[in-house]
């Protein structure tokens, strides 16, 4: 069909001319098995606080990440937002790079940036579960409020991951109220960094509703989960009181509002 | 007489509605997923909230329950941030202006205003789902408009249509290329016209034509489609809180977004999230 340049066959051609699909997708998986490797590497050398070893291979560990990432919008057409395995690989990414250039390393060996390590094992050991290959071509994959709509989501859960990293900390820690000023309250920037991006989300989702069904809200699970979502978000801004057990409370529900997302995340992949 | 509105003004008010609407949503979640009352929820999409509680046409007693009780626990929410933002412009105008205060009460307010927005949506305009139409047939609306299907524009195999998007490839199924041209019209003539493609509306003032999908030619099962158009299944909607809710929710982000970045660097704990 002439006219279509973005058409994902066309992509497909000029991108990997011989290679067949298939070995593509072993790449793929070779490209997340690899990126495993390294982000497991990365935390044992964390934790032996090897310092120079776990910043090449929280590096190397990244780059392969991005490679996997760039190989499956090559192979597929469009960007790695759509499924379990494109978006928590995404995420990971965003992660690790937070992990890496926001925050610092502590004397405490669980500190932020080991929970980080930890959260991305995590997400990879998910995605074991599920099939390793780009999402199915659907037509909307392209319509930019779509993309937008998981592009921000992906980045909200990242940032939202990175928020209870912080939280995990501060909770763990029997000495909190020296960490109050530096972890809790980078972990409630990253709270309120999340809830931008969610609802940049949210918005996006608004828009491509109206334009698919002619309203911006549907009586339905994904609507009452995204809502579910939000309404966590608030309430762990609506914690009352100035006291540390109120910060323990809502590093708490910060830490449980990331599960909540990963959990709904997971389970649309599932269904 | 004080003392209830410092209460209704409180942060745990807010806290125990949130709880209890977290719970709600929990709760509307398992009734959509069960088989018994997720056909409710189509209805509650196709139509607005009036016919939910016809005779002819209504839910059942449960999910008007369900559906009156969110109403409720809203309302409730919404006493909380009419009396929480009260005291907070007291605060501003008695004691000291404190710009990411006033920033937080301006996002609540408009917080208050999407919500509303929703809840209008539900009651005002009209909505006409599942609209199967042909070339050259017309839909009345009740507002006196006249839509036309002028053409059906459809450049692939119709038998894609009987197919599910994910056996659909980009060489077999060409989204952009499927259109319909459509007119609007009011008394004899034409106000708007247009084509509509998936996710691509025609839009004349509140109204809206979507494009939901094409249903196959009436004669595909007797291989004689070649002669046969596919139709198209339309949604009508017009909703006049559209463009409120549209508008108000990026000011919103905005809001958040802006405080986000005046309390960043705030590690005295002035900048504690509290309204």
């Amino acid at each position: 069909m002439p006219g279509l340049p973005y058409s994902a066959t066309n992509i497909r051609q000029s991108a990997l001319g011989y290679r067949s699909i298939a070995d593509m997708k072993n790449l793929i998986i070779a490209g997340y098995a690899t990126s495993y490797f390294f982000y497991a590497a990365t935390l044992i050398t964390y934790l032996l606080r090897l310092r120079i070893p776990w910043r090449y291979l929280s590096i190397i560990a990244l780059t392969v990440n991005l490679l996997v990432l760039l190989l499956i919008s090559i192979s597929s057409g469009h960007l790695p937002f759509f499924n379990v395995f494109e978006c928590l690989l995404f995420v990971t990414f965003i992660l690790g790079g937070l992990g890496c250039f926001c925050s610092q390393t502590e004397k405490h060996r669980l500190d932020v940036r080991s929970w980080v390590w930890i959260e991305i094992l995590f997400l990879l050991t998910i995605v074991l579960f599920f099939p390793k290959e780009p999402s199915f071509y659907r037509p909307n994959q392209t319509f930019l409020w779509v993309v937008l709509f998981h592009g921000f989501r992906n980045l909200a859960l990242a940032t939202m991951l990175f928020s209870a990293a912080h939280f995990i900390r501060f909770r763990l820690e029997s000495r909190r109220r020296q960490l109050r000023n530096y972890i809790f309250l980078s972990g409630r920037n990253f709270l309120l960094l999340t809830t931008v991006f969610f609802l940049c989300s949210e918005y996006s989702g608004m828009i491509w509703c109206q334009r698919g069904w002619g309203d911006f809200w549907h009586w339905s699970p994904t609507f009452f989960q995204s809502t579910l979502i939000i309404l966590c978000l608030m309430f762990a801004f609506h914690i009352p009181g100035k006291n540390h057990r109120s910060d323990d409370i809502r590093s708490v529900i910060g830490a449980v509002t990331a599960l909540v997302m990963l959990t709904i995340q997971v389970t649309k992949g599932l269904s | 007489m004080k003392k209830i509105s410092e209460q209704l003004a409180s942060l745990y008010f807010t806290t125990i509605i949130l709880i209890v609407l977290m719970l709600w949503f929990t709760w509307g979640i398992l009734l959509a997923q069960s088989n018994t009352f997720g056909h409710g929820f189509d209805v509650m999409n196709s139509t607005l909230a009036p016919a939910w509680f016809s005779r002819t046409q209504g839910l059942s007693l449960l999910l008007k329950l369900w559906f009156v009780g969110l109403c409720v626990v809203m309302a409730v929410l919404a006493i909380n941030l009419v009396f929480c933002s009260w005291v907070t412009i007291l605060k501003i105008i008695r004691i000291k202006l404190i710009t990411h205060k006033l920033i937080m009460l301006i996002i609540h307010l408009v917080f208050g205003m999407v919500a509303l927005g929703h809840f209008g949506s539900f009651f005002l305009g009209y909505r006409y789902e599942n609209v199967k139409l042909h070339q050259g047939q017309s839909f009345a609306l009740k507002d006196g408009h006249i839509l036309i299907i002028k053409d059906v524009h459809f450049v692939d195999n119709p038998q894609v249509l009987g197919k599910s998007p994910k056996e659909l490839s980009p060489e077999k199924y060409h989204h952009n290329a499927n259109f319909s041209e459509v007119t609007l019209s009011r008394n004899g003539k034409p106000v708007t016209s247009g084509r509509i493609y998936f996710l691509r509306p025609l839009t004349y003032k509140d109204i809206q034509v979507t494009l939901k999908r094409f249903t196959p030619p009436k004669g595909i099962n007797k291989n004689n489609h070649s002669f046969r158009k596919p139709g198209v299944k339309l949604v009508i909607s017009k909703n006049p809180v559209k463009a409120l809710v549209f508008a108000l929710f990026p000011a919103m982000i905005f809001g958040i977004g802006v405080y986000t970045i005046m309390t960043w660097g705030n590690r005295k704990g002035k900048a504690r999230d509290e309204r």
